[in-house]
């Protein structure tokens, strides 16, 4: 970690310490409104995009920067970043493979949460299997014309935009034919539907388009080229994303350890159990900065970020259980947090790729086993 | 890897063949002396010793390189103790028997001493009762590592009893010591303390556990690619391909951690809340990747003559002389309530 980074350090705590608007209310609609509030006071300091172009509103500092923001985030009362999505992942693949005039539409809106993003990948009959899409987009003149549906769209009723996966040629199962379109939400024929989480939140949703009409401009880095762009974008979406997670649950061990010195839990099962919770987590943080480090010098081996999903998954679930054990039974009964995230926590090994995916990439593109 | 590491890898593989390995495990015996003044003659023994004491001072990042390639080949355990604990703590403390550690006229082994099992007598002499260490043959000298000190402890004083333990890790020297008011040669305090003498050896003995896994997840997905049943390869079955993941998953994890260990150890910015995260996990891990390959082999992971027992009983040996893993996750709950 560089100079210009330790000196971010400094900057992102002072102005934290003056700025911090504490946890986010727990009602669903108030949390996003103050979480959206909060990424765009982070922009105007001048924190968003840190690792970006300064061409493209960014700062031209490293991923090691990233990791900063992160990690001072983390300590603060609110540590998501509500357009994490567009940041990490679209903004970059955009900067990668789109157009200039695309990237001048889209990208402050990102930055500065005026435009929230949400993803169109899976579909009822394509999951895991991401090849199996339906979705069918005919080109009309200068557009694309899009029937079909998609699922479990994360906050698609709060999006601007989706960074749709549908499919221009070929047949479902097929990795070619499939292209990448930026389409409006605000689209005629686009209905959203939400589906209520097991957790009780409407966070996610079934997304239909009958004849919805996109400008061809919208498509990113090609017609048909959507496979690899949907496989670079999976490649951006971990690393930060993994350690942010991963800085999280540090908060979340940390409350763990004070409440159970606090009620007198401390015995021998509850020191290993927060050992090996703080060991996985060092271990997690380890693995995260040498994918960070591999990001940056360009020798990220294609699939290896399966490795940081598969693990954050597991460490995850892990925390939240072995929270449960220690704190004891009325911990569950009680509305104070630990019950939400110990149900949430079995949504990490299935959401952007199931741990039995992850598995799959690693032993076909890191073991050569296919 | 660099070049140092890619000739030690070839040399071992010549000084010390498997098979050598098994039947060294098979009567409990030890390294020809001969293969052994190879080895010293290469500077093994100097590895990180520095270079006044006639040692090679490799870098952290360097040493770990080296004792992954001693994991894979299952070089004996006491002469990673020689080089990373006795000579460059001896030559931490200006003894002239580091050049001797060095130069393989005196030999040894190490242990590591868990809280409860030591005291301290007013005059400045250990007790110490019960403790599992390795010897190489006609050892005289044994160091000591604890969370708070390191301890070089002669072997001929009347207070040393050794009695031979090797019901786990045959050929391998291991032993149990109790010492009874000895004055030990040298005492480091802490953890960074003569330039990271204890960290240093631990980091080693971890990496050296990156070495094996590394090893036979090789040896497993070979098997696994070779072996037919029910008339296709084991690899085309998702049950042993997601096995043979999650052992790749857990070796890129110790990579991680032991990386990150030599780091922070460079900065000088190891904290013992790390350090005791790792000694829990990455022997963890290890232990599991090892399991896992015998699960993948089936009965022949389970013979004697294909040895992946050698790397099992390696990575259970030093799990256990750590503490075990209830143990040391314990240590890093201390570490980790301690800091927080």
């Amino acid at each position: 970690m560089g100079s210009a980074e330790r000196h971010l350090r400094t900057e992102i705590r002072s102005w934290i310490a003056a700025n911090d608007p504490g946890p986010p209310p727990s009602e669903y609609n108030e949390r996003i409104e103050a979480l959206t509030r909060w990424q765009a006071s982070l922009c105007e300091a001048g924190f968003m995009g840190l690792s970006w172009p300064v061409r493209y509103g960014g700062r031209g500092m490293s991923l090691a920067a990233e990791a900063v923001l992160a990690e001072e985030l983390a300590q603060s009362g609110a540590a998501e970043i509500i357009n994490r999505l567009a940041l990490y992942t679209w903004g970059p693949t955009l900067m990668d493979m789109g157009e200039p005039e695309q990237m001048r539409r889209f990208l402050p809106g990102m930055l500065d949460a005026s435009e929230l993003w949400c993803q169109g990948f899976s579909e009822p009959d394509a999951g895991s299997d991401l090849a199996g899409v339906r979705t069918r987009a005919l080109v009309d003149g200068d557009e694309l014309v899009i029937t079909g549906q998609k699922v479990w769209t994360s906050r698609a009723e709060l999006s601007t935009y989706n960074a749709l996966l549908v499919r221009t040629d070929g047949e479902p199962g097929q990795h070619r034919g499939l292209t990448l379109v930026m389409a409006p939400m605000k689209s005629d024929g686009i209905t959203i539907r939400p589906l209520p989480q097991m957790l009780g939140e409407p966070h996610f949703s079934e997304v239909f388009f009958d004849e919805v009409r996109v400008p061809l401009a919208n498509v990113l880095g090609g017609l048909n080229q959507g496979w690899r762009v949907s496989m670079k974008a999976m490649g951006y979406e971990r690393g930060i994303f993994v350690l942010e997670r991963s800085i999280r649950l540090r908060r979340r061990l940390a409350e763990l350890a004070d409440r159970a010195l606090e009620e007198d839990r401390v015995d021998r099962a509850a020191l290993a159990g927060i050992g090996r919770v703080h060991a996985s987590l060092e271990m997690l943080t380890a693995q995260a900065y040498r994918t960070l480090a591999q990001q940056q010098a360009g020798t990220l081996v294609p699939g290896s970020t399966s490795v940081d999903k598969l693990y954050l998954a597991e460490v995850y679930q892990d925390l939240f259980a072995t929270a449960a054990e220690i704190l004891g039974p009325e911990v569950t009964l009680r509305e104070d947090g630990w019950t939400h995230d110990l149900l949430e926590s079995r949504s990490v090994s299935i959401y952007s790729g199931t741990s039995e995916i992850q598995k799959n990439v690693i032993s076909g593109r890191l073991l050569g086993l296919r | 890897m660099s070049e140092l590491a890619v000739a030690f890898d070839q040399a071992l593989e010549e000084l010390l063949p498997f098979s050598e390995a098994l039947d060294r495990a098979g009567d409990n015996g030890s390294v020809p002396s001969g293969v052994r003044e190879e080895l010293l003659a290469m500077g093994w023994n100097g590895l990180v010793a520095p270079e006044e004491a006639g040692g090679l001072g490799l870098e952290t990042t360097e040493m770990i390189e080296m004792c992954a390639v001693a994991g894979r080949r299952l070089l004996p355990v006491a002469l990673l103790d020689e080089a990373l604990l006795l000579a460059p703590a001896l030559g931490a403390a200006g003894r002239s028997a580091a050049e001797a550690v060095v130069g393989g006229r005196a030999s040894g082994g190490a242990g590591y001493v868990a809280d409860a099992s030591a005291t301290w007598g007013s005059d400045g002499t250990l007790s110490v009762s019960g403790v599992g260490v390795r010897l190489s043959p006609q050892a005289q000298l044994v160091g000591l590592v604890h969370p708070q000190w390191t301890a070089v402890i002669p072997l001929g004083d009347p207070g040393v009893r050794l009695e031979q333990a090797d019901a786990l890790d045959r050929g391998q020297g291991v032993h149990l010591l109790t010492v009874t008011d000895v004055e030990p040669d040298v005492v480091l305090e802490g953890w960074m303390n003569g330039g990271g003498v204890a960290a240093g050896w631990l980091a080693g003995l971890l990496a050296d556990l990156v070495g094996g896994a590394d090893q036979v997840l090789s040896m497993s997905v070979s098997h696994a690619r070779e072996r037919q049943q029910f008339g296709r390869p084991l690899v085309r079955f998702q049950a042993v391909t997601h096995l043979l993941a999650e052992m790749k998953a857990r070796l890129e994890l110790m990579r991680s951690a032991v990386a990150r260990l030599a780091f922070l150890m460079t900065e000088d910015a190891l904290d013992p809340g790390f350090l005791a995260a790792a000694l829990w996990s990455v022997p963890a891990y290890a232990r599991q990747v090892c399991e896992s390959a015998i699960q993948v082999h089936g009965g022949i992971g389970f013979t004697w003559e294909y040895g992946l027992h050698l790397y099992y009983r390696r990575v259970l040996s030093v799990q256990s002389m750590l503490g075990g893993s209830l143990d040391t996750a314990a240590q890093a709950g201390r570490a980790y309530l301690k800091e927080d």
